[in-house]
């Protein structure tokens, strides 16, 4: 016990009715460190964020903030700060009144509320809305109200609750900026919930992976992204092609494998072992695989490690700064991305080849499915 | 394009034809009759003439019923809101079969002719009814409560027939706050009493200002239950009104009287609107 947490869940559990939502959840957040909860609906992230704001009670485990164990306090009496998907602004009270009402109920003297007010609305650049009222205000506004409220306590945790989900993209973009400067500047520990990879990528020191109530993998955007620690959190963050295998045999490096429609190809070893005859499930992330003209010039010779498959292009995207390729291998359907060039282009019905290194390709116990 | 607009039109205004025979025909032509017999002599054929009105205002009787009137109807819309407020929050946050069925409730009453539902108070309330024979004979009291035939009793009266307005006026608008504002003042740290206060009660005053201003309009203008639990000591001008004309057979005054009524309550209503619709409630709460 070195370290001190701002926030630290040991062992929560909750259950709705005969449902576990939040199964076994165990974190610790250092002071300043934004983490947030990713998953698709239903994970448990929200509930778990609510039981953090004191809405919802754990049936099971501790809850601590700032050291101080939560178990039982309700929410008035937690010091937090939260922002809600939908703004959650009091309509009969002015942008100042709102902001100020958390401050009015800590007993803050009159002109230190107008100083504090005044302040942080310079912070989320609004400082000329105070006399309006919120459904006079856009979507973007008003959620960096509801920022600037939830901030004007100087809470000792900032709750987000997919903050973000209400606005146009163009919007999300600008506000997630600013509320990742917003949040290093002050320094806050927030926890952020989102159901979008991006946005959790773009904001978090540390992503926690939920699924169906359960921590599939706590790490950095890096470590989500590159090491999924599971065959759901490959799937659910960034794209993946997957493939369902069965071991065929292996070596100190690799692992061979034959897919279901009778492709053979090798991936990488990591720490859990195989018995030839395992089943289960291998992913390719698109990026990692290159896409050459069958026949020309630069085609790579066969060589250990090397994945390779020949297809034909099915459908091409151009998404700006990449391209998507759809390409049609036997009856694998593989999805490409492959930077932009105006030199080597491809059509559709092209013969292609694919290949891949053995160590980009990720391997899991087969899902029950 | 035009044509079909105009068409549109006029097929909307065809629609409104029937409606606007029968406001004509039984509600606006009878009162303008009535204010001819208010004004002229000879029911209404007469010269015209003023002093049925004088009458009202000299003789401080007319006036002090009048000032008994606003009172009783003050007095049920205060009760009204006190005692419907608390079922109407309930209804707000209950599921919906419990909304249902509480709305079912608070309307049985009115399944019955208000004159049987006034009898059932005087069974309840009499000198020799339910709670009198109930506290005498637990030796809480010992002589029989006046609960009846005073203007206690024209109240509880009034409030039974008139609560639902208030409740459904009243859960309608609680009904219409975002749950997730109790929420966010939650957690900036308003305890249950500071939400309600801060939260609540403002953004529920559509429905208190549509409840008062419907209970307080009724309770005015009623005349079974102030005439059945009154009896004849709490006059009310409706009441009074009807004995003008029926019992005196002066019907000058009684329209007159029930002119005034008209025109208290229209002051009243309006006074009262402007009370509350203040800048910021209309900011607020105007769409």
């Amino acid at each position: 016990m070195t370290k001190s947490y701002d926030v630290e869940l040991h062992q929560i559990r909750k259950r709705f009715g005969s449902t576990t939502v939040v199964d076994n959840f165990n974190l610790q957040v250092e002071r300043g460190e934004c983490v947030t909860f990713l998953g698709p609906s239903g994970c448990g992230k929200t509930t778990t964020l609510n039981m953090l704001a004191g809405f919802l009670e754990p049936d099971e485990g501790t809850l601590i903030i700032k050291g101080k164990p939560m178990n039982g306090v309700p929410a008035n009496k937690r010091d937090l700060g939260m922002v809600f998907q939908t703004y959650s602004l009091f309509p009969h009270m002015t942008v100042a009144e709102n902001v100020a009402y958390g401050l009015k109920l800590r007993k803050v003297s009159k002109s230190e509320i107008e100083t504090r007010v005044r302040k942080v609305l310079d912070v989320v650049k609004l400082p000329h809305l105070t006399d309006r009222y919120p459904k006079q205000l856009s979507g973007g506004q008003r959620q960096r109200i509801a920022i600037a409220r939830a901030l004007v306590t100087e809470p000792s945790l900032l709750l987000l609750d997919e903050p973000l989900s209400n606005l146009d993209a163009k919007l999300r973009e600008e506000l997630r900026e600013e509320i990742k400067r917003l949040q290093q500047e002050i320094g806050v520990t927030t926890i952020f919930v989102t159901h979008d990879q991006e946005e959790a990528m773009y904001m978090s020191d540390r992503i926690v992976v939920l699924d169906h109530g359960k921590v599939e993998q706590i790490g950095t955007p890096e470590d989500i992204y590159q090491q999924p620690a599971t065959a759901f959190v490959h799937e659910f963050v960034g794209k993946s092609n997957g493939f369902q295998a069965v071991i065929t045999g292996g070596d100190e490096h690799h692992w061979r494998l034959k897919t279901t429609e009778g492709m053979t190809f090798s991936a990488k070893r990591n720490d859990r072992l195989y018995n030839s005859g395992d089943e289960v499930s291998v992913y390719v992330r698109p990026e990692y695989i290159s896409l050459e003209k069958v026949g020309s010039m630069q085609e790579t010779a066969e060589e250990a490690g090397v994945n390779s498959i020949s297809g034909t292009v099915k459908l091409l995207s151009f998404l700006g700064s990449f391209i998507e390729v759809i390409v049609e291998a036997g009856s694998h359907i593989i999805t490409v991305r492959t930077n932009y060039s105006p030199i080597i282009s491809f059509a559709e019905g092209e013969p292609v080849k694919l290949s891949w290194n053995a160590y980009q390709a990720n391997i899991f116990p087969r899902k029950e499915a | 394009m035009p044509q079909l607009k105009r068409s549109k039109g006029l097929i909307a205004m065809l629609l409104l034809v029937p409606g606007l025979i029968i406001i004509l025909g039984v509600f606006v032509l009878p009162m303008i009759y009535m204010l001819m017999i208010s004004l002229r002599e000879d029911m209404g054929r007469g010269a015209w003439t003023l002093v049925s009105y004088a009458h009202l205002f000299q003789d401080s009787y007319y006036l002090e019923i009048l000032w008994r009137t606003v009172k009783l109807s003050l007095y049920t819309v205060v009760v009204c809101l006190l005692l419907g407020y608390p079922v109407a929050m309930y209804m707000a946050q209950a599921a919906p079969k419990m909304r249902g069925l509480i709305t079912f409730l608070i309307l049985s009453p009115h399944l019955i002719s208000v004159v049987i539902r006034n009898f059932g108070w005087v069974v309840i309330l009499g000198d020799d009814g339910f709670i009198n024979n109930t506290l005498m004979s637990l030796g809480i009291i010992s002589g029989p409560l006046r609960l009846l035939y005073n203007e206690l009793g024209v109240v509880i009266g009034l409030t039974d027939s008139l609560i639902v307005y208030m409740v459904l006026a009243i859960s309608t608008s609680l009904y219409a706050i975002d749950s997730s504002l109790y929420k966010a003042a939650g957690i900036l740290g308003a305890s249950r009493t500071k939400q309600f206060f801060s939260i609540t009660l403002p953004l529920s005053l559509p429905g208190i200002f549509a409840g008062t201003t419907l209970v307080f309009s009724l309770a005015m203008s009623s005349f079974v239950t102030p005439a059945l639990m009154g009896g004849t000591s709490v006059k009310v001008l409706p009441v009074l009104a009807y004995e003008q004309m029926m019992a005196s057979l002066d019907w000058s005054l009684g329209a007159a009287i029930a002119f005034l009524l008209l025109g208290s309550t229209i002051l009243l209503v309006t006074i009262f609107t402007r009370l509350v619709e203040t800048k910021r409630y209309k900011e607020v709460f105007s769409s």
